[in-house]
This record gives structure tokens, sequence and C-alpha cells, in this order.
């Protein structure tokens, strides 16, 4: 066993050295990446503000009110039309 | 994070399909005809250990396969990222292992420094870059 260790080169060992150092620092750097990662997916999504969502339905509301005078316009318009062919 | 970081982590998948195309191209280079170990003697370390150019060709391609098919996978297969994690790290250890037998001769003060030295820092810089997203990625899976 000492006697295959003796045979190895200088530049060998240097190798060896380079590979597993850098292989160590990848090792933390995964390390480090998960339990980033694992941090993030643990941290609580931020609530929307609720005035953003009084905001959004007041909108929405204004929204269908215009859709229904549209309709109610296009019902008189088409009644009028109606009457002036008649 | 900042805009230098978001470039390198976030988009910076194009360089480990770098890192991982260079290791199919060492791979490719050592199975050619003509003994490339002997090319350099960067390369004496691993003569030393007993590595021959055909050891070199199958151990490199195997890893630059199963690298590269984890790229093209994209996370549609659970364990691809974990897949990207070790061969990255694997890829980082091998990539230092050339910088420094090839810086040896200039250590040694028997010789200029050669190129190569620098660029495989870099690369092995860079696999360790890509074995932290590849470990982001794997998080990111473990909790969908």
């Amino acid at each position: 066993m000492l006697d295959a260790l003796n045979t190895i080169s200088a530049e060998a060992w240097a190798g060896i050295a380079g590979f597993v150092s850098a292989i160590g620092m990848a090792i933390a750097t995964i390390r480090f990446g998960l339990l980033t990662q694992r941090t993030e997916n643990k941290a609580p999504q931020l609530p929307k503000p609720p005035s953003l969502d009084a905001r959004i339905d007041e909108i929405l509301e204004r929204q269908d009110e215009t859709n229904r005078r549209l309709e109610s316009l296009q019902t008189d318009q088409a009644i009028l039309l109606d009457r002036t062919r008649g | 994070m900042s805009h230098t970081q978001n470039q390198l982590i976030e988009d910076g998948r194009a360089a480990e399909w770098l890192t991982s195309a260079i290791f199919a191209g060492l791979a490719v280079s050592f199975a050619m005809p003509g003994e490339t170990m002997a090319v350099s003697s960067g390369f004496r370390g691993f003569v030393n250990l007993g590595i021959s150019d055909t050891l070199a060709a199958s151990f490199l391609a195997s890893v630059a396969t199963i690298r590269l098919a984890a790229l093209v996978i994209n996370g549609r297969w659970r364990r691809s990222p974990h897949l990207r994690m070790g061969c990255a790290a694997f890829g980082a250890g091998v990539y230092a292992a050339l910088g420094v037998t090839f810086a040896f001769p200039f250590l040694q003060g028997s010789g200029a420094l050669s190129t190569a030295v620098t660029t495989y820092f870099v690369l092995s810089g860079f696999d360790i870059l890509a074995s932290y997203r590849a470990a982001r990625d794997a998080g990111r899976l473990e909790h969908h």
C-alpha cells in the first residue's frame, strides 16, 4: 500500500489535491444553494394589500355598470330604428 | 439579487452548456488516434496515476453524455438537477486537477505558465457556479 503511494509523483499529488479541493468547494456551494432555496421556499408569500383588492373590485363593478348601460343603449337604438322604418 | 448575479445565476445556463460541451470536446480529443497524454507535460501527473487516453476518453464521454442529457431534459425528470449537481461538482474537480497539473512546471520554476492553466481554472469556477445553480433548481423542484 505504502509502496503504491510512494510511486505517485508530486505532479499527480498536486492534481489529486486540486481535484479534491474543487469537489470540496462544489459540495459546499451545493449545500449553500440547497439551503438558500429551502429558506426561500419556506418564506411566506406577501399578501396583496387590501387597498389593492378593493380597488380591483371597484373597477370590475364599474365595468359591469358600463356594460349594462351599453346594452340598454343598444336596445333603445334598435327600437328607434324599428320605429323609423315602420 | 443584483443584475450581474442575476445574469450569472438565473440566466447562466449557457455557461453550464459550455462547460459540458468542453467536457465532451476533451473526450473527443482523447479518443482521437495518437497519445494526447504525451502531447504536453501537463498530463504527466495523470500518466503517473495510470490514466491512459482510452480511460480518460471513456470516462469523460460518459460524464459529458450524462451532463448534456440532464441539460436537455431540463427538469422534466425530477432527478435531473441532482445529476447536473453531481456532474458539475465532478467537472469542477477535473478542470481544477488539469489546471494544477498544467501549472506544476511553472510552480517548480522550470517553465512558462501555460494559457491552459487560467482556462481550466475559469472552467472549474464556472462548474462550481453550475453546481450552485443545479442545487437551487433541485431545491425548487422539492418544493413543487
